[in-house]
Formats: C-alpha cells, structure tokens, sequence
C-alpha cells in the first residue's frame, strides 16, 4: 500500500490547482487549461500503472 | 367372489398338507441376501446384526456424501465473498453459484432417486413371493377367511402404493427439485408456493394410502390387540412426515418391530420379516446418510451468507426424506401385515 | 494484520485529501478515489489468496469438477471489480455509466456461466430420458 503514490497524486493535485490559480490571475486563461491537463495526464499514468497491476493479480488469483 | 377365494384356500390346504415349520419362505434379492444371517435365531440378534452389516455396507456412501459437502461448501465460500456488496452482479453471480450446486448435487440425487424406486419395485415383488406362503401357512392353521382377507388387502394396497410411487410420486421429487433450482436461482414467489404444494401432494398421497390400509385391516377384524398397535405405529410414522422426523421415523419403526419380535414363534414369519427388512435398511441407510449429510451442508452454507445455495441444498435434503417416507411406507406396510399373519398364526 | 491497518490509514488520509482538492474539480479527488480503491483491492486480494487456496484443496479432497470451481471463481473476481468500476463512476456523479458497467457484467456472468448451464440441461434430459 504506497501511501507515498496517494501524498504525490496530492501534491500534483495542490501544485496543479496553485499554478491554475496564478496563471489565470495573471490573465493565460489557456495555459492554465493545459497545465490542468497535463497534470491529469501525469496522473492518470501512474494510477494506470496501479490499475493494470490490479487486473494482473485479479487474473492471477481468479484463475483466468 | 369370497366363496371362490375361499374354495381356493380350502384347495391349497388339501393339495399342500403342511405344518407351519414345513413351508419355506421365499429367497430375498441377493443384496438383501448378503445381508440375512445364516440361521434364524432369535429376532433381537438377528435384526441388529442386519443393521450393523447394512452399515458397513453403507460405507462408501459416507465419503461420496462428504465429497459433495465440501464441494458445496467450497462454492458457497466463493459466492459468499461478493455477499457484501449490494447490486446487479451480485444476484448473476448467486444464479451462477445455484446452477453450480444445483449440478454437484443432482448427480448424486439421481442414483439415490433411482435407488428407492428400486427398493420399491423390490419390495413390492418380494411380497408378492412372500404373501401367498404366508396365507398359506395362516390358512392351514385355520384361518382361511382371515387369512385370505389379509392377502387381498395387503396385495391391493401393496401394489396400489408401489405403482402410485413408481408412476407419480418420484415423478413428483423430480418436479420438486426443479422447482427449487429455478425458485432459487431467479427468487420467485410463485415457484417457491409450487414447490411448498408438490411436497404437500407427496406426503399427503402416502398418508391416505397408509390410513386406507391400516383402517382395512381394523375393520376386517382379522386381528385383534397388537395389529392395531403396529397399525396406530405406522399410521404415525407416515404422519410424523418426512423431514424433521427421521429420528421419530426410526424409533417408531424399532417399536413396530419389536412388537413383530413378540410374536416371533414362527421362522417362516421372522424370515419373511428379516428379509424385508433386509431389502429396505440398506437404502434406507444410503438415502438417510446423504439427507443428514445435505441438512449439515445446508446449515455450513448459510453461514456463508449465500441463501439461495444454502436453500437450494435444504430442498435437495427434504426431496432424500420425501424418498425415505416412500419406501418407509412400503415396507411399513409388508411388515404390518406380516405382523398381522403371525399374530394370526399364534 | 499490519497491512490491514495501514490501508486503513491510508483510505483515511485519501478521504480528507480528496475532500480538500474539492475546490479544483472533481478530477483530481476522483483520481484519488480511483488510486486508493485500487490499492485496497491489492490488499483484499492477497488477504483473499490463503482463502482460494483453501478452495482449492476442498476442491481436491471433495473431487469437484475443476471446470465448475473456475467458472466460480472467475464469476466472483468479475464481479468484485465491476462493483468497483460502478461505485467509482457513482461517485463521480455518473451513473448511468456505473449502472451501464453493472448490466455488462452481469451479461459477462451469464455468459460465464453457460457451460453450467449446458450440462445442468444435458443432465436433465438425460434424467428425463431414463425416467
């Protein structure tokens, strides 16, 4: 159980939302999106480490 | 009709000078025989040795009722995992887990179903070899009326219940397991109501049977005392029913025949009823086994949360005790009239 | 036993986090959602393994056909993470997709469940052609 992957997915999250919140004060609308983007993007890799790591071990144990 | 019977009764006397010791009873099937001991001594003896051989018989059936147990369980197990979670998957993966079980469990089910109408036929053709030497021996100690009276009966009833068994009630167990692998598979209320009717049908078609017989007999006065004694017996074990009941079933059962032990003075008789017996424990033993068996894995399923396996394996014991209470009731019945020739006979 | 306490830990500590990303969209406490149910799957199947393999060895004292207990088995992992993907897509608001996700594994249940279902009607007819 990393509960160091659960801290960086929230540490992504909080360094994500600081620097939406710069961007769009200081008027880059778009590159506020794109970073939001690209940290769900970074995100969404490692957790689809984890979750093709659960379906192997599901199969494993399931026995499909 | 009853001066034909009786011009027959008088014919056999004369063409067969007999005494009682004189008359041989007819030979048992010969799973029954490995059963019967050797010489007929006493009653007692004789009957407790049956049990024990018939037991150890039995022992095979005894793994291959535990062999399904565990298997049982083993599935339960696997469905009780999900039971926590509520939702759609949920109630595929119980219909799933009931087909499973369903599968395991009527394999063995059908040799058992197989093996009472079997017992059945049995014991219906052994009385048909056993009773006109009993009439015979009855009649030619003077009881002709009697004794005719009490072949008729024993014959009509006896070949109305085997042939009521054969035709529709194993019929009707089939029907009952399927209705409790489709009720519990898809949970309707409808089917579950069939279900509860097809057993209700079941031991309501053996009891009117039995009370018809034992009321005949009373009524045609042939005996008297301990016949009414063994009649109120089997009238209460077909009663009792079928399921909770075994253990009434075997202590009223011990008793009735306790009571043919009283009037055990003749070989002929303590044969014929040996036999019967014979013919029957074995069965009886095989199917008791698996219902016991059944009950237990019922209750080990349940404690894994998965109802409908666990009710599914419950109904599959009370169909084993519906085939106990058939071939109960047939060989109740021989004995019963067994009981009745010997007391008749003195 | 350790194990179970840290994951315990661990869901706790996802709950308030993903509460305080609140604020930026559901994305990113979705992830969260996402990653930790994961991660406590991982830990109920290896607390899950000893159990099968008990299965396993009823099956090999009782001489259950192994086709019945695979069929099983495959139904309940199925079924365990089709309630995760349907509770996932329910907290994210969609449920239509989560209960979308519930109907197609109960069809892939079914289908699972065919050969069973073949041999409980091959059974049958083969009891009824005796009878």
């Amino acid at each position: 159980m990393d509960i160091d992957l659960i801290f960086k997915i929230a540490a992504i999250g909080i360094i994500i939302s600081i620097l939406n919140q710069v961007l769009s004060r200081s008027g880059r609308e778009e590159q506020a999106t794109m970073t939001t983007l690209a940290g769900l993007v970074v995100v969404l890799m490692m957790v689809a480490q984890k979750i093709s790591a659960l379906f192997d071990l599901v199969k494993t144990l399931f026995d499909f | 009709m009853k001066r034909l019977i009786a011009l027959i009764g008088l014919v056999f006397i004369l063409a067969m000078p007999v005494s009682a010791l004189e008359v041989e009873s007819p030979q048992a099937p010969s799973d029954a025989q490995d059963l019967l001991p050797g010489e007929v001594t006493s009653f007692g003896e004789d009957l407790w040795e049956l049990f024990k051989r018939a037991v150890k018989k039995a022992e095979p059936q005894i793994s291959q009722a535990a062999g399904l147990c565990l298997s049982l369980t083993a599935i339960s197990m696997l469905a009780g995992i999900l039971h926590s979670t509520p939702g759609k998957p949920v109630a595929a993966v119980e219909l799933a887990g009931v087909i499973a079980a369903a599968l395991l469990l009527l394999n063995q089910t059908q040799s058992l179903i197989t093996c009472a109408s079997q017992t059945v036929v049995e014991l219906s053709e052994y009385g048909k070899l056993l009773l006109p030497v009993m009439t015979t021996a009855l009649a030619a100690q003077g009881g002709i009326t009697g004794s005719t009276a009490l072949y008729m009966g024993t014959a009509v009833f006896d070949s109305v219940l085997s042939s009521l068994i054969s035709k529709l009630l194993i019929p009707l167990v089939y029907i009952f397991l399927a209705l409790a692998v489709a009720s519990k598979g898809t949970g309707q209320e409808m089917l579950k109501k069939l279900q509860g009717f097809v057993k209700w049908l079941v031991s309501w078609g053996l009891k009117i049977i039995m009370y018809i017989f034992t009321g005949y007999i009373s009524i045609t006065g042939v005996v008297a005392g301990a016949s009414d004694e063994a009649a109120v017996k089997a009238t209460k074990l077909t009663m009792s029913g079928m399921i909770p009941m075994v253990g009434g079933i075997l202590s009223d059962a011990s008793e009735a025949v306790v009571v043919g032990a009283g009037m055990a003075k003749n070989a002929v008789g303590v044969y014929g009823m040996l036999a019967i017996l014979a013919i029957w424990i074995s069965p009886f033993i095989r199917i008791g086994i698996s219902y016991l068996i059944l009950k237990l894995t019922a209750v080990i399923c349940q404690c894994f949360g998965v109802k409908q396996i666990a009710g599914v394996v419950e109904n599959f014991s009370e169909a084993m005790g519906m085939l106990l209470a058939m071939t109960g009731a047939c060989c109740m019945l021989l004995l019963i009239s067994m009981i009745c020739f010997m007391k008749g006979m003195g | 036993m350790e194990r179970y306490f840290t994951v315990l830990g661990g869901v706790l500590i996802a709950v308030i986090l993903s509460l305080s990303l609140k604020k930026q969209g559901k994305e990113f406490p979705l992830l969260i959602t996402l990653v930790v149910c994961v991660m406590v799957m991982v830990a109920f199947s290896a607390f899950l393994d000893p159990v099968i393999d008990f299965v396993y060895l009823l099956k090999n004292i009782s001489g259950i056909k192994s086709e019945y207990l695979s069929v099983m088995l495959k139904i309940v992992g199925i079924a365990l993470l089709s309630e995760i993907a349907a509770m996932v897509c329910q907290d994210a608001g969609e449920s239509a997709l989560g209960k979308t996700v519930g109907v197609l594994s109960t069809g892939v249940i079914l289908w699972l469940s065919l050969p069973l279902m073949n041999d409980l009607l091959e059974l049958v007819q083969k009891i009824v052609g005796e009878a």
